[in-house]
C-alpha cells in the first residue's frame, strides 16, 4: 500500500516533469500560454502515460528486449491517436488551440520516458500510478506555468478577466521566450526550497 | 538465430494489427461528432447568417441528400433544415460556381417555397482587394433575396436582374452562378428532404 501511494507521489514533488525530470519541455512551452490549454494538455498526456503504462507493463514479459522500443511506440501512439480523435469529437475548442501538440505526444520523451524506466520493469499496479503521478504532476506544472504567464501576459485567469482595467499585460510573457524564463524562475524556485544535493 | 528473428517478427505484427483494429474502432465511433464539430465550428456561423432564428439546430439536423450516382462517385449535399413548430420553413445549402481564383461557393438559404432569403460565400479564393469587395457587399448579396425558382438568376450583362459590382465581374458572375446552380437543383432537394423527414 505505502508504495502504491509513493509511486504516486513521486510524480507530484519528486520526479514532477518538466521541473525535476527536464524532459517534455516542448509542449510545456507551447500549451502554457493559458491555464485552460496547459489543464488540457496535462490531462490528454495524463490519460495517455497511464494507458500506455498500463499495457507496456501488462506485456512487458511478451515484449522481446530486441524490439521494445518499436514495441512502446506502437502502444503510445494508439493512446495519441485516440486522445487526438476524442478531443476532436468532444472538446472542439481545445483541440484547435493545442493543434499539432496533441500528435507530437507520441514523440514527448516523457512517455517514452516512463515506458521504458518504469512500466516496463514493474507490475501493472505500480505502473497505473506512476503513469497518473506523472502526468497530474504534468498537468499541475503546466498549470503553474501558465497561472502566470495567463495572469501577467494577458489578464485574464480561465478566460476570464481579473486584473484592474488599467493593467498593461507583459505580452512578453505570451511568447516562447517569457516562458523559457518563467519555467526558470520557477525551477530556480523549486530548487531554493527542495533541493537535496 | 531464425527463431528470434521469427518470434520479433511475429510479435511486431501482431502488436501492429491489434492496436490499429482498436483505433479502427474508435476512429470510427468518433466519425460523426467530429463531423459534427467541425460543421459547428466553421460552416455555423454562415448558416447562421443566412437563415432566420429557428426552434431547431440546422447543423445537427443536417440532411445528406445524393443528387446522381451511386456509391464513392454519389454527388451529395448537405442540407440543414431549419424548423418552426415542428414545421419545416427553409433549407439551407452550397452552391458552387467557378470564380477567377477558382470554385466559389456559396451558402444559399431558401423557403420550402423556394423563396431566397439569404446568400452568404462560404469558400472562394478571389484576388483579395478585388474578388472579396463582391464577396462583403451587402449591396450585392441582398440582390439575390425574395427570387424564386422562375426568376433568371444572371448578370444584368446577361439578361438578368443582377448588378454586378464594377471592376469584379468574374467574380460577380460566380456568385450568381453558384446560386443559379442552387436554386437549380432546389425541387431534387425539397423533395429528397420531405421524403427523409416524413
Amino acid at each position: 500500500m505505502s508504495r502504491l501511494v509513493q509511486e504516486f507521489t513521486k510524480g507530484l514533488w519528486k520526479e514532477i516533469p518538466p521541473f525535476r525530470l527536464v524532459l517534455g519541455l516542448c509542449p510545456a512551452l507551447a500549451c502554457s500560454t493559458t491555464v485552460d490549454n496547459g489543464f488540457g494538455m496535462g490531462m490528454c498526456l495524463t490519460f495517455v502515460l497511464t494507458c500506455s503504462n498500463l499495457f507496456v507493463s501488462m506485456l512487458r514479459k511478451i515484449i522481446p528486449e530486441e524490439v521494445r522500443l518499436a514495441c512502446f511506440i506502437v502502444i503510445v501512439a494508439t493512446f495519441v491517436i485516440i486522445v487526438e480523435l476524442v478531443t476532436q469529437a468532444y472538446f472542439y475548442p481545445l483541440y484547435l488551440a493545442l493543434g499539432i501538440f496533441i500528435p507530437l505526444i507520441v514523440v514527448n520523451c516523457i512517455a517514452l520516458g516512463r515506458a521504458e524506466a518504469f512500466a516496463s520493469k514493474n507490475p501493472v499496479i505500480y505502473s497505473i500510478m506512476d503513469g497518473l503521478g506523472i502526468g497530474l504532476g504534468y498537468t499541475l506544472s503546466l498549470m503553474t506555468v501558465a497561472l502566470f504567464r495567463e495572469l501577467l501576459g494577458k489578464g485574464t485567469l480561465w478566460g476570464h478577466h481579473i486584473m484592474w482595467s488599467g493593467f498593461q499585460p507583459i505580452s512578453f510573457l505570451q511568447k516562447a521566450p517569457g516562458a523559457f524564463v518563467c519555467l526558470g524562475l520557477l525551477l530556480g524556485i523549486m530548487n531554493l526550497f527542495g533541493s537535496e544535493k | 538465430m531464425l527463431k528470434l528473428l521469427l518470434r520479433l517478427v511475429a510479435v511486431l505484427t501482431g502488436f501492429c494489427v491489434v492496436f490499429s483494429f482498436f483505433l479502427a474502432l474508435v476512429k470510427e465511433g468518433t466519425k460523426e461528432q467530429i463531423e459534427y464539430q467541425k460543421l459547428k465550428a466553421l460552416v455555423a456561423p454562415a448558416v447562421k447568417a443566412v437563415l432566420p432564428p429557428s426552434d431547431n439546430d440546422p447543423i445537427a439536423d443536417r440532411i445528406k441528400v445524393t443528387l446522381e450516382g451511386e456509391g464513392k462517385k454519389a454527388k451529395v449535399v448537405t442540407v440543414f433544415p431549419a424548423k418552426k413548430g415542428g414545421k419545416l420553413f427553409a433549407l439551407a445549402y452550397s452552391g458552387v460556381g467557378s470564380g477567377h481564383g477558382g470554385p466559389v461557393e456559396s451558402l444559399v438559404a431558401v423557403t420550402m417555397d423556394g423563396k431566397i432569403i439569404g446568400v452568404k460565400v462560404v469558400k472562394h479564393s478571389e484576388t483579395p482587394g478585388i474578388g472579396d469587395k463582391v464577396v462583403n457587399s451587402p449591396e450585392f448579396m441582398n440582390q439575390f433575396k425574395g427570387k424564386s425558382l422562375n426568376s433568371k438568376i444572371a448578370l444584368d450583362s446577361q439578361g438578368g436582374e443582377i448588378q454586378a459590382v464594377s471592376g469584379a465581374t468574374e467574380t460577380s458572375t460566380a456568385i450568381t452562378q453558384s446560386v443559379a446552380n442552387a436554386m437549380k437543383i432546389f425541387p431534387v432537394i425539397k423533395n429528397q428532404v420531405l421524403q427523409k423527414t416524413s
